[in-house]
């Protein structure tokens, strides 16, 4: 199995080593608008052309800005991250039908060189809007340092909602606000992680919401307190059982029937309670979380 | 006019009361004490002859008023009383007064269950009432006067009867088990029928309109072991009432108890299952007697920002009741207090979390 997906992959590899334009112009009508591997300044490529251009001049400015304004440190050594989202309107544009949408992804980071600094640091979100299925795929040591398995799955938690309902441009600004959540507590070195000071209850509602549970769980205990001290200002009550004054030898049973009438089942799928912490890395050096949206 | 007795000394001549702690007639004057048998033979035939020579109507009721004139036999005062007043006493002289042509047209009571508590212990538990109670207003206790204390035979209905129930429950059994990542539930539903029979002896109904159906049923429990035959010579020092609430009056009420605990009895029986309600139900409930007895209580009353209050203390097991005036700032400071407090501490605690 390995073997076989180590020879996929090389062909992709072999695929994206020619220039795209080639490959694109075999596989039909979207050919034309993919052109070359983006430069350095590109961090948004819609194939599938799900954004308007304002809309991917919005989010190209934020990925930026996400990219500068964060330095993430592992091993005393400081990184920048790369930000890349890629929309393609289906896998045969790029000859790769058949293939997992993550190893798509890692083809694709690696053929074009995606990533920043020695190590190639960076995040990639690749959608195939055919199939709808996404993959988050993440490389170099600073990305897996910020990017968590947890992280990954509240990357996904912030689209998930707008991508279902085809709300693109607020579903990806919402997962680049999510990452720059994530790269900020990594920077402060405490990555969103399972048990990490980041979800705290603090974080998650914030103070106002704390103080609110808090006088809500306060006026519970006082209703509670003071209606037993209140019931204790009440002590006369109309009679409702004449249990003292039945027959010692209690009922005397003529009949007892118990007819067993239907069966009837219920299911409840249990959550998992907890879940363990770091980055789940694959032998190429990637980290991914896959889905559908 | 109507004849009324007073029980004398037979030494003395002076006025004597049934005493709780000896369940024997006290003289106040010099301190003679009298069994009841004593005083039976002494007084108990004057006071069912009375019974019986007054059955006619009497020329001293006062008409359209439900009102009777009596002469006090000691000073000769005319005392006015209710038409269901079996024992008072003399508002001029004091004298305890038994009043036994009350019973004209009426059932005398079967039994008597005499007073085992005086007033002091009425008094006290009054106090002790007030205590641990934190909602209740300092004026309240600090300020507050007994208007009355008075020990007063209640007239009960005691009802036997037995009991045939047919009652229909729908049961359910439960069991949980799991299946990789889901939590099966099966259920097993049953349709469970009782039917039996069973027998309830002396259930007390309070028998007079004056008093409170829920204050009398509140100071329940009595020991009806301790219940005598009546006799006239345990009222003197009391306040005694016949019945103005005829036994059939009582069914509903005496229904609305049984049912719910042969109920009761049968659901804590039905042990094999994890729920069980019921479904339909069938209790028939046929009285075989019913007994005529005056309970003693102690009646407490007070007044408190123009409201009445009015407690009650069963005269035999001390049992006290009677309902408490709420001090709302006292209530809202201690609301507020806590949801503070508990506000501030689940905050930090939640904030540290």
């Amino acid at each position: 199995m390995k073997r076989i997906n180590r020879v996929i992959i090389a062909l992709l590899v072999l695929l994206f080593v020619f220039p795209l334009s080639f490959v694109f112009a075999e596989v039909g009508e979207y050919a034309d608008s993919i052109s070359v591997e983006p430069d350095d300044t590109e961090s948004i490529l819609d194939y599938a052309n799900i954004l308007s251009e304002s809309q991917i001049d919005s989010l190209e400015k934020k990925a930026a800005a996400l990219e500068n304004r964060y330095t993430v440190t592992v091993n005393s050594k400081p990184s920048k991250v790369g930000i890349y989202i890629i929309t393609l309107p289906n896998k045969e544009l790029i000859g790769a039908a058949n293939y997992a949408i993550y190893d798509l992804s890692e083809a694709i980071y690696e053929s074009w060189n995606l990533g920043i600094g020695s190590e190639k640091n960076g995040i990639l979100l690749l959608m195939d809007m055919y199939e709808r299925d996404f993959d988050i795929c993440a490389y170099g040591s600073a990305s897996h340092y910020t990017f968590t398995d947890y992280g990954k799955d509240k990357l996904v938690d912030a689209f998930a909602d707008d991508f279902r309902e085809d709300d693109w441009y607020e579903g990806f600004s919402s997962y680049l606000d999510e990452i720059e959540r994530q790269l900020m507590w990594a920077e402060k070195g405490e990555p969103v992680d399972v048990g990490s000071a980041s979800e705290s209850l603090r974080e998650k509602i914030g103070i106002p919401g704390i103080i609110g549970i808090g006088v809500l769980i306060g006026l519970v205990l006082a209703l509670i307190v003071c209606s037993y001290f209140k019931a204790q200002m009440k002590s006369v009550r109309k009679a409702a059982s004449a249990s003292n004054f039945i027959s010692k030898d209690g009922i005397a049973y003529t009949e007892k029937l118990d007819d067993f009438i239907k069966t009837t089942r219920s299911v409840r799928v249990i959550e998992s309670s907890s879940k363990s912490g770091g980055t789940s890395v694959n032998s190429s050096g990637f980290s991914h979380r896959s889905g559908k949206f | 006019m109507t004849s009324v007795t007073n029980y004398k000394c037979p030494a003395c001549t002076g006025p004597v009361h049934f005493s709780e702690k000896t369940g024997q007639l006290v003289c106040d004057f010099c301190g003679s004490t009298y069994t009841i048998e004593q005083m039976d033979e002494l007084y108990g035939k004057k006071v069912e002859e009375q019974a019986k020579q007054e059955q006619e109507p009497q020329p001293a009721d006062v008409e359209d008023s439900g009102m009777k004139a009596f002469n006090c036999p000691s000073c000769g005062a005319q005392l006015f009383c209710d038409s269901t007043t079996v024992a008072t006493s003399c508002p001029y002289c004091g004298n305890p007064t038994v009043i036994p042509c009350q019973f004209k047209e009426k059932r005398m009571p079967d039994y008597i269950l005499p007073f085992k508590l005086d007033k002091k212990k009425a008094k006290q538990a009054l106090h002790d009432h007030y205590k641990g109670k934190r909602f209740l207003p300092n004026a309240f206790s600090d300020e507050n006067h007994i208007d009355e204390i008075k020990g007063v035979y209640v007239p009960f209905w005691l009802f036997d009867g037995d009991v045939v129930a047919d009652v229909t429950f729908d049961a359910t059994s439960s069991t949980v088990h799991r299946s990789g990542k889901e939590e099966i539930t099966t259920t097993k539903h049953y349709k469970v029928r009782r039917k039996g029979t069973t027998s309830f002896s002396r259930i007390p109904e309070d028998a007079s309109e004056k008093m409170d159906d829920a204050q009398m049923d509140s100071i329940e429990p009595f020991d009806f072991e301790e219940l005598k035959d009546y006799s006239a010579s345990y009222l003197p020092g009391f306040l005694a009432e016949s019945y103005d609430v005829e036994e059939d009056a009582c069914m509903d009420r005496i229904k609305a108890r049984i049912e719910p605990t042969v109920i009761s009895i049968m659901e804590n029986e039905i042990t094999a299952y994890d729920t069980v309600n019921v479904a339909s139900q069938d209790i028939k409930f046929t009285k075989t007697g019913c007994k005529y007895a005056f309970i003693p209580v102690w009646l407490l009353s007070t007044k408190w920002k123009d409201k009445n209050f009015l407690f009650a203390m069963n005269g035999q097991t001390g049992k006290f009741v009677g309902d408490l005036p709420v001090d709302k700032g006292k209530y809202w400071r201690m609301f507020s207090i806590i949801t503070v407090v508990t506000a501030a501490v689940a905050s930090a605690v939640m904030y540290f979390l």
